[in-house]
């Protein structure tokens, strides 16, 4: 028996089977990648795990114990942590609090803070984790913040040590960070889960690959002896090569011409011009000021300098003026900018509709209808219904709706900021073949990725951004090497 | 009008090309039953459940007459609860009418002191309460981006404070001002025999559904209350549709002091203190979500009977009035309680 079982897991929600009859085991001193589509079923395992969730049958055990079900205190006292996609933290508290939360050094009953804190900051410079156990987690950054979680599991010394998307929203230097991490408490006898949807990521790190796809278990391989596209087709059940490859398309004029835009405290004289059917893309590390670029063009922020669209010029300020003048927005983080997760969608996809509508008019069925249309015979939007609430639809379909709110109105310019992010191998395609569809038909897009492969696939142009100013312009058939290499400031690698 | 339910009908609404919703299975999957049930089915029933009990153990309670004054009586908290239902389906609540209420009473008696036609006092009374919700809480919540808790519980200190400082915190008589008849009827008549205030609250209760529903108001409404940033960069006017539910629930507010004056025939500074609980309490208990975005008009109207019948029960059972607080506060948290277990997650 291995170290980690979970065995026999299933998991229903409504008519969903979200998890059919799936098993784990893990040996110490092994990392093992687990990867799927979205929805496959792979957090939901994650939080049966963490005693979150009641599995309608299968068991869990640790070291040949069994841990009961929905209780997170026999997880904290048999050495289980997991890492969550979405940071578990308390922000009013300090980072050492965050770590060592509920089980803080007392003395005579009263919390010891001297030694929470040489506890807590032992345990961080040990794993050379850059952060200070006496700052409130609220004041530093979000990525930092997501390393407090991974310094929690450090500090309570967990031998079974699972990891949701960890790495999704660091720096590269955090994810070696996280990695290091990984190998040490691997070398120590722990027993690791690993999910990620970068699976140059999985096969860097783990020792051994399980796949999910439809809530069942399609096959676990070795990192020795597999490749990146044996797994995709166990991912997704079909071939796909793992790059896509736009071809460039004929460009018109110039749709939108950004020149010497400041925006405090990022954004420095970037000037910039997108034409019809070019696919401009903008990349750089976490803090370059990529998403404070698009948030500028778009006049979510103060600016100076002038954004001009089809030749007309636009104020800041006021998103209304911006979709008015033909700019349309696809932001990062579509829980909190961009669905109602509680709401239908029907309303979250018609909500650019109702904002181009007066106040006063009656709502527009065929106008909706229209939406309604694109969304399932365009982008193939999978939902139970058009009144069911987005927030029951996998990542993938709901980025089809907050993209495909946009598409009813033609605009001529299209800022989209990480469409793909944490979104299954299958959607991302479906997406692309979308982007390469709209520049085909004429639209100007902006696209922000932190992937360098969709950088390359999919842009004309790509622009490299540190600190907030341009650094670096490449055309077609630059590689992932002098790309990275822009970003980071070295100039060795540009050959 | 629950959000989702409002679209409830999704299988006939569909358009060309969507796949069809799946088929209900055969069996009845009571789980699956509950979790669709609208929001306010729990006190529905409980309501069903308390009407029963009193027609047969009460013999007073099912007369016309009965019936007719628990109806009335119930017409102000409609009028004042399809209001915040608007407020809470954006994710605020205006605290400050109760206070708002006995101000907008003041403006419509003074109004008739000094000889202004009756029905440009009543326009001007409610026009007045669209001012003071819109013009002054709805300005303050989101042009000086306070909070709304902030903002409502400074004017409900502050209009209640003003309403007091014309007539030193005296009543005003209105039974012998001229047009004192416009307004009783308004508040207590009844026009080809059926009630005034009874028709009025309840056909604005179906508008305000149909607002809900078929506007792009409406719909506005509830992409504010569900996600106010995504609302925002999706172009919908944020602030203008935060301000136009503030001054809604104000000219509500200014029809139930219209109500409330004609139907005791003077207006008094010190009226309507604490209603705001009482209607939120209603509201939350037809099952219209604290955090915005979900609402049921129909249910506030339930959870507005609700609390009605259960006062009229309790005086029906001779309940003395110091303790009926006790029982509408049990069962208004009981009712949240029985929700929450019912859906999980």
């Amino acid at each position: 028996m291995a170290f980690l079982e979970l065995d026999g897991i299933s998991k229903r929600f409504g008519g969903i089977h979200a998890l059919r009859n799936a098993s784990l085991s893990v040996e110490a001193g092994e990392v093992r990648g687990l990867v799927g589509e979205n929805g496959s079923g792979k957090t939901t395992l994650l939080r049966v795990l963490a005693g979150e969730l009641s599995p309608d049958e299968g068991s869990v055990s640790v070291g040949g114990q069994l841990l009961p079900t929905l209780d997170a205190r026999a997880r904290l006292e048999s050495g289980v942590g997991v890492v969550f996609q979405e940071a578990h933290v308390c922000p009013e508290l300090t980072v050492a609090e965050n770590m060592l939360l509920g089980r803080l050094p007392t003395n005579g009953g009263a919390v010891s803070w001297k030694a929470t804190h040489a506890r807590a900051q032992g345990v961080l410079t040990d794993a050379n984790i850059p952060l200070d156990s006496r700052k409130q987690v609220r004041s530093i950054a979000q990525d930092a913040q997501h390393l407090t979680e991974v310094a929690r599991v450090l500090a309570r010394e967990c031998r079974v040590v699972a990891f949701d998307e960890t790495t999704a929203s660091l720096t590269s230097d955090y994810v070696q960070i996280v990695f290091d991490v990984i190998r040490r408490r691997r070398a120590e006898g722990a027993a690791i889960v690993f999910i990620s949807h970068r699976l140059h990521e999985v096969f860097e790190i783990c020792d051994t690959i399980t796949v999910l796809r439809d809530g069942e278990v399609r096959g676990t391989v070795d990192v020795a002896s597999s490749s990146e596209d044996e797994v995709i087709r166990l991912m997704v059940g079909r071939d796909l090569k793992s790059q896509f490859f736009r071809e460039s398309a004929d460009l018109g004029d110039v749709r939108l011409r950004v020149t010497q835009l400041v925006s405090a405290p990022l954004t420095r004289e970037v000037s910039l011009d997108v034409h019809a059917g070019e696919v401009v893309g903008i990349g750089g590390l976490v803090g370059s000021g990529r998403s404070e670029l698009l948030e500028a063009i778009y006049g979510l922020r103060p600016r100076t300098g002038e954004v001009v669209v089809s030749g007309k010029r636009v104020r800041p300020g006021n998103p209304r003026a911006s979709i008015a003048a033909g700019l349309a927005f696809v932001p990062e983080d579509r829980r909190s900018q961009g669905l109602a997760m509680a709401l239908s969608v029907r309303l979250n996809a018609t909500m650019v509709l109702m904002g181009q509508r007066r106040l006063a008019s009656p709502t527009s069925r065929s106008g909706e209808q229209a939406i309604m249309r694109e969304l399932y015979d365009r982008l193939q939007l999978k939902a139970p219904s058009a009144a069911a609430p987005v927030r029951t639809l996998s990542g993938g379909n709901q980025q089809k709706i907050v993209l495909g709110r946009w598409l009813a109105s033609r605009p001529p310019v299209l800022l989209l900021d990480e469409p793909t992010r944490g979104i299954d191998v299958g959607t991302k395609r479906e997406i692309y073949a979308l982007i390469d569809d709209l520049a085909r038909d004429g639209t100007a897009v902006v696209l922000v990725s932190s992937e360098l492969p969709e950088l390359l696939g999919l842009c004309d142009r790509i622009v490299v951004l540190r600190e907030g100013r341009v650094v670096r312009e490449f055309g077609r058939g630059a590689t992932e090497e002098e790309l990275a290499a822009a970003m980071a400031g070295t100039h060795a690698a540009a050959v | 009008m629950n959000e989702s339910n409002a679209e409830a009908p999704a299988t006939s609404e569909n358009v060309a090309g969507a796949p069809p919703a799946p088929r209900p299975t055969a069996r009845l999957n009571w789980s699956d039953l509950m979790a669709r049930a609208p929001t306010w089915t729990g006190v529905g029933v409980v309501l069903g459940a308390m009407v029963v009990g009193l027609t047969v153990t009460q013999s007073l309670f099912l007369t016309s007459e009965n019936l007719t004054n628990v109806l009335k009586g119930a017409s102000i908290n409609l009028l004042l609860a399809i209001g915040m239902t608007f407020l809470l389906t954006t994710g605020a609540v205006d605290l400050s009418i109760g206070s708002m209420l006995a101000l907008l009473a003041m403006i419509l008696a003074g109004q008739m002191t000094h000889g202004v036609p009756i029905v440009f006092a009543v326009i001007g009374t409610i026009l007045a309460g669209a001012v003071l919700g819109g013009g002054v809480n709805g300005v303050l919540v989101t042009k000086a981006k306070l909070s709304f808790f902030v903002v409502t519980l400074g004017t409900l200190a502050l209009f209640r404070s003003v309403a007091q400082i014309p007539t030193q915190g005296l009543s005003i008589e209105l039974y012998d001002k001229k047009g004192v008849q416009l307004i009783e009827t308004i508040g207590d008549g009844s026009l080809l025999g059926v009630s005034v205030p009874i028709v009025l609250s309840l056909g604005l209760l179906v508008a305000s559904m149909v607002v809900l529903r078929y506007t792009n108001f409406g719909r506005s409404v509830f992409a504010v209350g569900g996600n106010e940033s995504a609302a925002r960069l999706a172009g919908i006017p944020v602030d203008r549709v935060r301000i136009s539910v503030f001054a809604i629930n104000g000219a509500l507010v200014g029809l139930a002091a219209v109500m409330f004056a004609g139907r005791i025939q003077s207006a008094s500074p010190l009226i309507a203190v604490g209603i705001e609980l009482e209607v939120i309490a209603a509201v939350l208990l037809g099952g219209t979500s604290f955090v915005g975005g979900a609402s049921s008009m129909l249910g506030t109207a339930i959870g507005v009977m609700f609390i009605a019948v259960l006062q009229n029960g309790l005086n029906l059972f001779g309940v003395q009035a110091l303790w009926q607080g006790v029982v509408t506060g049990s069962v208004l948290i009981l009712a949240v309680w029985v929700d929450r277990i019912r859906r999980p997650g």
